[in-house]
C-alpha cells in the first residue's frame, strides 16, 4: 500500500494516515517506522505500514558553518576535540553529532571579540573514546602553541576530563601560557547550555597568570560563577550536574563572575623558560577498581602483561589477601603495583591495619590522597620518562600538585 | 540566563528575538516536589505513565486518531518559565471531533507536555520563579478554528473540559485547568493565554472585540494623519517638585522620566473604545519600564501644574498628546524603537500576537507569536510505543458531560438542576474541592450557588471557590456547618479578618458540640419543652450562636432515649 521503496529522508511528503492526508518532511525511516516532521514541527513516528505516501518533492536543508582560519596573530588556541560541547544538533533529526561549528562562538560569547583566536579541529571524538594516543596528538598541539607564547582553550567531553588533563599537565614540567580544558554539561542546542559561560571563563582565563593545566567548569548549578581547577586533582563528582568538577582539598585556581576573572594564592605564574615537554606514555598499564567478588584469577587477567597497575584499594589502601599470591607472583615479573583509595575522599595508609601493612611489604607503592585516575596517569609518566630506580621516588613526590601532604578542609 | 539559539532552518524565533532584546535574568525558587530534573540538572526519566494513560483515554473521548508511537520534542521557550529553555511536548492524537449545539467542532491534538513554572515576581529586568509546578503533566487539548461565537468558545470548553474534571484527573489548584483562546477577526491571530475561568472565555473575547473595533478606528485616523514619531526626552527637571506619589517612588528607586510628544494623538489615547495609551503603556511594562502616562488621562497620579510646561518643552499644539514615561536610562533606544514600533503596528493592523488576560478582564500585550521553527526531538526520551498502555486507557475512560450531571447529583445526593447549574458553568473543580474539605454535597453546592454569590455582593468582589477552601482548611478542630463556615466568611471576607482570627471569631461566637449538647439536655428538663418552642428556648439559654438543625437533632435523641 506504501510507495516507502521511493521515499527518501529529507523529502517534503503528502500522505494519507488513519484516512486523514497530512504533510510534512520525512526525517528518517527504517524497515519499520517513518519519523516525519509535520508542519506543526511535532515529529510524529508512524509503522511503515500504516501510510500511504500520495506527493514527495525534494528539499535542500542548507547547513552554515564556518571554515576555522587561521590567525598569526592569535594570543590563544581553541583546539577542539568532540564533546557535548563541540557538538551540534542536527535540528531536523535531533542527533547530537560531535562537530564543532567555530561560527557560534561569536554568535554567542559576548567577550570573544576581544580576543585574537585561533581554532584547531581535531577529528570530533566522544570522551568516552579517548585514548592516550589522542592525549599524545593534543599534547603536541598545546606545545606548538606554547611555543608561540599561546594560551590554550581545549573543548573536551566531560566523561574523562581528568584523565586528559593530568596527562598534559605531567607532559610539562612547566607552562609559559595557561592550558584550559572547557567541557559543558547542557549541550548548546539548549538555551540553558553552559557551555558558552564556561568558554567566556576560559577566554578570561587564558588571558591571566596562570603556568597551570585547569579544567574550567560551573562553580555552581546557578550561571553566576565559572572556577578554574587544577588539573591533577579534578574529579567528575556527579553524572550530569553542571557544577560536576570539584578538586577536592584545593580551593579553584581562578574564580569568574560578573565579567571578571580574579587568580587565587597558591596557583603557579607562566614560567619564562622555554617549554620542556614529553609526552612518552608507558601504555602497559592498568588501573583496578577491588571489590569483594575479586578473586586470584580476576586479579590476574588484569594485570598480567602490564608494567605498572595502580589498584584503587578499599578504606585506607586495601586488597584482599587471597590475592596476594597473584601480586607476588607478578610482582616478581616485574609489574609495579600502587595504591589509592577507591573511597570519594581521604587518603590510603597502610601502616594502620596489618593487611596495608603486608601490602607494603609485597612492594606495593602508597600514593597518599592521589587519585586513581591521576595516578594511573602519572605513573604511565614516569615509567616512560624516569629511569626505573627513580620510579618509586617520583610517584611518592608531588610533581604538579597531584598530591597533598595534608588535608585541610574539615 | 538563557542563550538564544537559532532553529533548524537557522531562522530565529521571533519570540526568541523578543526574549533576547529584554536580557532578563532568571531566579528559581526550590519547592518541596523539586529534584534536579526540574533545575535542569539531570535528563528527565521515564514518560508518567498515569498521564500517559489518561492523555491516550482523553484522545479516545475526543474521537481522535490515537498515534501508536510517541516522540517527544522540545519546544524552544526562553521566557525562562522553563529552566532548560524548552518545554517537552509530544503529539498523543490528531484528527478528533466533538458534537456541540452549534454543530461540529474539530480537535487538531492532543499533547501531552510538561507544565512551566508559575511566575513569582518580576522586578526590573529580574524574574522570580517557583520551580513547584515545573514538569507536572499537562495536556494540551487543541481544537480547529469552528468556534462561531464567545458562548460557543465557553460551551466547547465545557464539553471538553468536565468529564476530565469528574474523573478527578486534575490536580487541586486555581490554574490547573487554563485555556488559550485564539481569535481572529480578520486582523492576525490573537492568542490570550492563562484564562481560568470559563465565563472569563466569553468576556476576554467580548474585550478583545474591542479592542481591535478600537485599534481598527486608532488606525484609520493614524492613517489619515500620519504616525507619529517617539522621540523620548530626559525630562527629571520638569518634575522636581512633583507631589506625585507615583513619581516621586519612581524617581527614588533610580528610575528616570521621559516624555515624548504625539503629533495629533490627543483624543485617542484613551476616549471610549479608543486606547492607544494602554497599547503603549503594556509596552513599556514588557520591555522592563517602569509605566507610562499620558495626556488624555491628565490631570491624575498627583500631576497637574507639569502639564503646561511638559506641553510646552515638547512643543505640543493644541491636538496633540504626550506621554510620560518612566525606566532605567539605558532603556531609552530599545524603548523608542519598540514604541515606534507598535504604532506601525496599528497603523497596519497586524495585530499577531500572544497577549495575556489581566484581573479586571482587560488583555495585555504578552510577547509576539512563536513561529513554527521552534522544535526539534527530544534525544533524552526515546520514542514510546503506547500498546502496553491500550488496555488501560480504554478502561479509565471518561464520560460525557450529560452523564457527569446525573452521576454527581446521584452520587452526592444534589438536585439534578444544580448538578447541572455546577457542571455548565464551570463550578465542578470547586465543588469537588469543598467536597474533600467538608464531605458534604448538599453543603458545597449550597456554598457554590448560594452562599459564595450572597457574600461576594455584600463584600463587593468576586469571591473565588479556591479562597472559601482556603480558609475551611484553616478551621480548627470545629463543626464545620452551614452556619459556622457562613459566619466565618462573613467575617474574612466582609471584614477582611484574617483567616485565624475569623476562626477564633467562630468559635468565641458558636457553642462546641459538647456544649450545645449539655444545653439541649438541660432544655429537655423543662416542663412544657416541645419541639416547637425548642429554639427560642435554647436562645434564651445562651448568647452563643449555635446550628439549630443539630441541636433539633440532638433534642429528639434525648426524647428518644429517656
Amino acid at each position: 500500500m506504501s510507495s516507502s521503496a521511493t521515499a527518501k529522508s529529507g523529502e517534503r511528503i503528502k500522505f494519507i494516515y488513519q484516512k486523514m492526508e497530512m504533510s510534512g518532511i520525512l526525517v528518517s525511516h527504517d524497515s519499520r517506522q517513518y519519523n516525519i516532521k509535520l508542519s506543526s514541527g511535532y515529529n510524529i513516528s508512524v509503522p511503515v505500514d500504516s501510510i500511504e505516501i500520495i506527493h514527495r518533492e525534494e528539499i535542500t536543508v542548507s547547513h552554515h558553518s564556518s571554515p576555522p582560519s587561521e590567525n598569526k596573530e592569535a594570543e590563544v588556541e581553541i583546539i577542539a576535540t568532540g564533546g557535548t560541547i563541540a557538538s551540534r544538533v542536527d535540528y531536523l533529526t535531533g542527533a547530537v553529532t560531535p562537530v564543532f561549528d567555530p561560527g557560534i562562538l561569536g554568535e554567542n560569547i559576548p567577550n570573544i571579540t576581544s580576543f585574537r583566536y585561533e581554532v584547531k579541529l581535531m577529528e570530533p571524538i566522544l570522551s568516552e573514546n579517548m585514548t592516550p594516543e589522542i592525549w599524545q596528538r593534543i599534547g603536541k598541539i598545546v606545545h606548538e602553541a606554547q611555543e608561540k607564547g599561546r594560551s590554550c582553550i581545549i573543548l573536551h567531553g566531560t566523561d574523562t576530563m581528568s584523565y586528559t588533563a593530568s596527562a598534559l599537565a605531567f607532559m610539562f614540567s612547566s607552562l609559559k601560557r595557561p592550558v584550559i580544558l572547557v567541557g559543558s554539561q547542557r549541550s548548546s542546542d539548549r538555551p540553558s547550555t553552559d557551555a558558552y559561560l564556561n568558554l567566556e571563563a576560559a577566554l578570561e582565563f587564558s588571558r591571566q597568570n596562570i603556568g597551570e593545566v585547569g579544567i574550567c567548569m560551573h562553580n555552581s548549578i546557578s550561571d553566576t560563577s565559572v572556577s578554574l581547577l587544577r588539573g591533577v586533582r579534578t574529579r567528575k563528582m556527579h553524572s550530569s550536574r553542571r557544577d560536576a568538577f570539584r578538586s577536592p582539598g584545593v580551593p579553584p585556581m581562578a574564580l569568574y563572575s560578573n565579567r571578571s576573572s580574579t587568580v587565587e594564592p597558591g596557583t603557579i605564574p607562566c614560567s619564562m623558560e622555554k617549554v620542556s615537554f614529553s609526552s612518552s606514555l608507558e601504555k602497559r598499564a592498568a588501573l583496578v577498581y577491588f571489590h569483594p567478588l575479586m578473586g586470584p584469577d580476576d586479579f590476574h587477567a588484569m594485570c598480567s602483561g602490564k608494567n605498572i597497575v595502580v589498584i584503587a584499594g578499599t578504606g585506607m589502601g586495601h586488597i584482599s589477601s587471597r590475592l596476594f599470591d597473584s601480586l607476588k607472583s607478578l610482582t616478581r615479573d616485574g609489574t609495579k603495583f600502587m595504591m589509592t583509595t577507591q573511597c570519594l575522599g581521604g587518603r590510603v595508609d597502610m601502616d594502620v591495619y596489618s593487611t596495608g601493612r603486608q601490602l607494603t611489604e609485597l612492594g606495593v607503592i602508597p600514593l597518599g590522597d592521589m587519585f586513581p585516575e591521576t595516578a594511573l596517569v602519572k605513573a604511565m609518566h614516569v615509567a616512560a620518562n624516569y629511569p626505573a630506580d627513580k620510579f618509586k621516588e617520583m610517584m611518592i613526590t608531588d610533581m604538579r600538585g597531584e598530591l597533598l601532604s595534608r588535608e585541610v578542609e574539615f | 540566563m538563557l542563550g538564544t539559539t537559532s532553529g533548524e532552518t537557522g531562522d530565529t524565533d521571533p519570540a526568541v528575538i523578543y526574549e533576547r532584546k529584554r536580557d532578563r535574568s532568571f531566579q528559581y525558587t526550590i519547592t518541596d516536589n523539586s529534584c534536579l530534573v526540574d533545575a535542569d540538572e539531570e535528563p528527565p526519566q521515564d514518560i508518567n505513565h498515569e498521564a500517559m494513560k489518561k492523555a491516550i483515554s482523553t484522545s479516545m473521548y475526543l474521537n481522535c486518531i490515537t498515534m501508536s508511537h510517541v516522540q517527544y520534542m522540545r519546544k524552544i521557550v526562553v521566557d525562562g518559565s522553563n529552566t532548560s529553555g524548552f518545554q517537552r511536548t509530544a503529539i498523543i492524537g490528531i484528527g478528533g471531533r466533538i458534537e456541540t449545539g452549534m454543530g461540529p467542532v474539530r480537535i487538531s491534538s492532543i499533547c501531552l507536555e510538561e507544565d512551566s513554572c508559575r511566575k513569582i515576581e518580576q522586578e526590573g529586568s529580574t524574574v522570580e520563579y517557583s520551580l513547584g509546578r515545573l514538569g507536572i503533566p499537562l495536556m494540551e487539548i487543541s481544537t480547529e478554528p469552528d468556534i462561531k461565537s464567545p458562548e460557543h468558545a465557553r460551551e466547547v470548553a465545557e464539553i471538553i473540559g468536565a468529564p476530565l474534571i469528574a474523573a478527578g484527573w486534575l490536580r487541586k489548584g486555581a490554574d490547573s485547568i487554563r485555556q488559550d483562546v485564539n481569535f481572529s477577526m480578520g486582523f492576525g491571530r490573537v492568542e490570550i493565554k492563562g484564562v481560568q475561568k470559563l465565563s472569563d472565555i466569553e468576556s476576554c473575547i467580548r474585550y478583545e472585540m474591542e479592542r481591535q473595533n478600537g485599534l481598527r478606528k486608532v488606525s484609520e485616523f493614524l492613517k489619515g494623519a500620519g504616525i507619529p514619531h517617539i522621540s523620548l526626552t530626559e525630562s527629571g527637571d520638569l518634575f522636581e517638585k512633583t507631589t506625585s506619589n507615583i513619581l516621586r517612588k519612581s524617581m527614588k528607586s533610580g528610575l528616570s522620566i521621559y516624555v515624548s510628544r504625539l503629533t495629533g494623538c490627543a483624543g485617542i489615547m484613551k476616549k471610549g473604545d479608543l486606547r492607544l495609551g494602554k497599547e503603549l503603556s503594556d509596552i513599556v511594562k514588557a520591555f522592563g519600564g517602569g509605566g507610562l502616562m499620558h495626556s488624555d488621562e491628565l490631570p491624575a497620579f498627583g500631576i497637574d501644574h507639569e502639564i503646561g510646561p511638559i506641553r510646552e518643552k515638547l512643543g505640543c499644539c493644541d491636538g496633540d498628546a504626550f506621554i510620560i514615561v518612566t525606566m532605567r536610562p539605558q532603556l531609552k533606544e530599545l524603548m523608542e524603537t519598540e514604541l515606534n514600533s507598535r504604532l506601525k503596528t496599528i497603523c497596519d493592523m497586524t495585530l499577531s500576537e500572544t497577549r495575556y488576560l489581566n484581573q479586571d478582564g482587560t488583555t495585555s500585550f504578552l510577547r509576539p507569536l512563536p513561529g513554527g521553527a521552534r522544535m526539534y526531538p527530544e534525544t533524552d526520551v526515546p520514542v514510546i510505543n503506547i500498546l502496553p498502555f491500550m488496555e488501560e486507557a480504554e478502561k479509565i475512560k471518561p464520560v460525557p458531560v450529560e452523564s457527569v450531571i446525573s452521576d454527581i447529583s446521584e452520587k452526592y445526593g444534589i438536585s439534578i438542576q444544580d448538578s447541572e447549574t455546577i457542571v455548565r458553568k464551570g463550578m465542578l473543580h470547586e465543588f469537588l474541592l469543598f467536597l474533600e474539605i467538608i464531605r458534604d454535597g448538599s453543603l458545597s453546592s449550597r456554598l457554590l450557588l448560594h452562599i459564595i454569590p450572597e457574600i461576594s455582593k455584600t463584600a463587593g468582589r468576586e469571591i473565588r471557590g479556591e479562597e472559601v477552601a482556603e480558609l475551611m482548611k484553616k478551621a480548627p478542630a470545629f463543626d464545620l456547618d452551614r452556619e459556622t463556615i457562613e459566619y466565618a466568611m462573613k467575617i474574612h471576607f466582609e471584614d477582611n479578618t484574617p483567616q485565624e482570627k475569623a476562626w477564633e471569631e467562630v468559635r468565641k461566637s458558636f457553642l462546641s458540640s459538647g456544649d450545645l449538647s449539655l444545653l439541649v439536655e438541660k432544655a429537655a428538663s423543662i416542663p412544657d419543652i416541645s419541639e416547637k418552642n425548642l429554639i427560642p428556648r435554647l436562645r434564651g439559654l445562651t448568647d452563643k450562636k449555635f446550628n439549630p438543625a443539630v441541636a433539633m437533632e440532638m433534642y429528639k435523641k434525648v426524647r428518644k432515649s429517656s
